[in-house]
């Protein structure tokens, strides 16, 4: 006898057509006495009818094609992986055969005794560790390493100095670290040469992790704090002071930033400085005060060097779609001659955006290794070499946005340098050095003419004096850094692009000032990031020169100088 | 399969790819969500068919063998990634407006990215993502994939009347919170 419970528990078995037919002649004859039972049916009935609602995906072009491609490289490291077994179990064999034969079998009392004065000796040892960490600590506050009496500098600095890491790594949240918070962003298709194409459908599973791995090799180890989350985990940590709270805080601020870049890219790889709105919905524009100056190009290049900041390269890493896309759209943008980009669109700015597209070229050629993007990036860097600031030309224009300009100019021969692009050491290094004897010589070096701020020439000038090799020009630094020190990162008095500077300068002096120039930073810029709204993880520009790109480019800026601690 | 299993030949495994690469990446996509990663866990799965061709027997229906290896590659990514807190955090809390994570997912830029296209569709999703593992992996292979319960039993290993509660189950929670969300 069937109750009203069976009969209920049998209507989405009858909806999906599975209930046999007696069973089916019973429900039916049921649900016409019983209304709860057929307002149920008729609410899982348009259940069931949402759940079409989802519409079918296509695979994309070439799929079975690629999927034939991938299934025999797997087959490939299938096959390598059971020699290796095979070896292994051979080399294991042969070792056995050739170890000395067993000790013979000790008795059951000796093996009893021996186990005894064993756990004895485990007890003992155990007990006088525990008497010698009970006398070194002190009566309150174990975990206390530093004395709370003294002036207030020498606490600071005891507090910075404390013995790293205060919190093993292991009980930081991994979802920070590993972007797992982040919902996966939904990315049109890639254009991709055949070739690559096989790394970009491989996801890191069991199996074929290998061959994930081999593809998705760094071979420059300059990038080795940027790919490695633990290395990345320990710089971030120790920049932030050993503040494990801290450092979590700067991580979702990164994260979130590069999750806003990621929502206004163009589906043609480009950030568009003026448009880029266009992403958002109509009650929630990311709106903008000011009007940007800076080429798309700029803008772009910028957003990739956030994006390869943290590790993402167009091959790995949780972006590396929209990084794929970004270079490919950049690469596009380069002319014959190796510029980037074009005069009439970018004006005065243009050597800056091309700049900033060389180094962004330079850094993915860089961590990838990649020929493909060698090509690009060498011709941008030699169309920056050509385009000299010699001692003349800065004598004459000695003004603060060529001083800018050479700054990133220079970073961007720098990166090309790390990258291991060709680049002259000599013709790098003496631009710095004419540019740096050229901006002693005059006193209005480091002015600006008509905007009220120096302080961002002022670091932008500095970050020029220090050559791609990383070694500052001592003699003109030593006047500079009182200002740095000075003048810390402050939301209401300095903005991003003097914080990146600053951020690159000071952390090449290390120390002190660096610490707390940091931790000036992270204050500065966590409080002041948008949280809600569609432009949450998004900073608004905060002085001129980072006004010039608009929010794509303070956000870059703002994640960049976030992350200099471990690019 | 037979085919390719006996002879090793290439055509008859692009031949399986092409009849079975669309039921599997919408299966897959229906779990994750994600165009690209569905792509890349459906192949996965045809990877893995590829290298163990030799192991298969014809007892079953190659289907439901094929849907078996979705399967446990699907606990395993699951696994992998500890309790998927994308699932759980998209209705959680992002900003201090009480936005939701959900509210940022980027909006669907071509025809690429179907599922959001409709209230109906993002309501579904959110809902889905409610269900447990095992109700998701049914409900979708029974709804979506069609199959009949004692395939989904054999698939998921599991006796008929488990595929049956489960059902019932996922359902029931579905259509609640479905009217959770439109009340």
């Amino acid at each position: 006898m069937e109750t009203h419970k069976s009969f209920q528990e049998n209507l989405v078995t009858y909806l999906m057509g599975e209930l046999p037919a007696e069973d089916t002649r019973a429900l039916e004859l049921h649900l016409r006495s019983c209304s709860d039972c057929a307002a149920r049916l008729k609410a899982y009935r348009a259940t069931l009818e949402a759940a079409e609602a989802v519409p079918d995906v296509e695979p994309s072009p070439n799929y079975v094609q690629r999927t034939l491609e991938a299934a025999q490289s797997a087959q490939a490291a299938h096959e390598q992986f059971l020699q290796n077994e095979a070896a292994q179990r051979f080399a294991a064999a042969e070792e056995s055969l050739l170890a000395p034969a067993p000790a013979p079998r000790q008795s059951l009392t000796y093996r009893i005794a021996r186990l005894v004065a064993f756990a004895g000796a485990v007890i003992i040892v155990f007990l006088a560790t525990s008497s010698i960490i009970d006398n070194e600590m002190p009566p309150a506050g174990r975990g206390q390493t530093h004395e709370t009496t003294g002036p207030e500098e020498e606490i600071a600095d005891a507090e910075e100095t404390r013995a790293f890491p205060l919190v093993p790594p292991e009980r930081m949240p991994r979802e920070v670290w590993d972007l797992k918070d982040i919902p996966m962003i939904q990315t049109p298709p890639l254009e991709i040469e055949p070739e690559k194409e096989l790394a970009y459908a491989m996801p890191p599973f069991p199996g074929i992790r290998e061959l994930h791995v081999l593809r998705a090799n760094i071979p420059n180890p300059a990038y080795r704090s940027r790919i490695d989350w633990q290395e990345k985990k320990k710089a971030m940590w120790q920049a932030a002071g050993g503040h494990t709270a801290s450092a979590i805080e700067r991580r979702q601020a990164i994260v979130r930033g590069l999750w806003w870049l990621a929502r206004h890219q163009d589906t043609d790889g480009k950030w568009d400085a003026a448009n880029f709105s266009d992403h958002c919905p109509r009650s929630q524009k990311c709106a903008d005060s000011h009007a940007p100056v800076l080429s798309n190009e700029g803008v772009t290049a910028a957003a990739l060097l956030a994006m390869l900041g943290d590790g993402h390269t167009p091959s790995r890493g949780k972006f590396r779609a929209h990084v794929a896309r970004g270079v490919q759209w950049l690469q596009s943008r380069q002319q014959p001659d190796g510029s980037i980009g074009e005069i009439r669109y970018a004006g005065k700015h243009f050597l800056l955006c091309h700049a900033m597209a060389a180094a962004a070229l330079a850094e993915t050629y860089g961590m990838t290794g990649e020929a493909r993007y060698q090509v690009a990036a060498q011709k941008a860097a030699n169309y920056l070499l050509r385009h000299n600031v010699d001692a003349a030309d800065a004598q004459s224009r000695l003004i603060a946005a060529n001083i800018g300009v050479a700054a990133v100019r220079m970073a961007a021969l720098g990166a090309a340098e790390i990258a291991r692009l060709d680049i002259p050491r000599d013709s790098a290094e003496a631009t710095a050095m004419i540019f740096a004897k050229a901006a002693r010589s005059s006193s209005t070096a480091y002015t600006y003419p008509g905007d009220g701020t120096t302080r961002v020439m002022i670091t932008a000038g500095m970050l020029a004096l220090l050559n791609p090799t990383g070694k500052p020009d001592e003699s003109l630094l030593a006047g500079e850094r009182p200002r740095l020190r000075e003048n810390p990162p402050d939301w209401d008095k300095n903005g991003q692009a003097y914080w990146l500077c600053g951020s690159i300068i000071t952390k090449k002096d290390g120390g002190r000032i660096w610490r707390r120039w940091n931790r000036a930073i992270q204050k500065a810029m966590i409080s002041h990031q948008r949280k809600s709204g569609h432009a949450i993880g998004s900073w608004q520009a905060n002085d001129p020169s980072s006004r010039l790109g608009g929010r794509v480019f303070s956000t870059a800026l703002s994640i960049l100088a976030l992350e200099t601690p471990y690019r | 399969m037979l085919e390719f299993q006996q002879t090793d030949n290439e055509d008859a495994f692009t031949e399986l790819v092409g009849k079975y690469q669309k039921p599997l990446i919408n299966f897959f996509y229906r779990l994750v969500w994600n165009e690209q990663q569905a792509e890349d866990l459906s192949q996965e799965v045809f990877c893995r068919v590829f290298v163990h061709r030799k192991s298969y027997k014809a007892k079953a229906k190659f289907s439901t063998y094929l849907f078996r290896i979705a399967r446990n590659l699907w606990i395993d990514h699951y696994r992998s990634q500890g309790k998927m807190p994308r699932f759980a955090s998209l209705s959680a809390p992002a900003g201090k407006d009480g936005d939701e994570l959900i509210d940022c997912i980027p909006a669907p830029q071509s025809s690429e990215a179907p599922a959001v296209q409709s209230d109906i569709a993002m309501m579904l999703r959110k809902a889905l993502e409610q269900l447990s593992e095992e109700q998701r992996l049914t409900f979708t292979l029974a709804k979506d994939q069609g199959m009949k319960y004692a395939e989904i039993a054999e698939t998921l290993r599991v006796p008929v009347g488990t595929v049956r509660s489960r059902m019932h189950s996922a359902v029931r929670k579905l259509q609640k919170l479905l009217r959770d969300q439109t009340e």
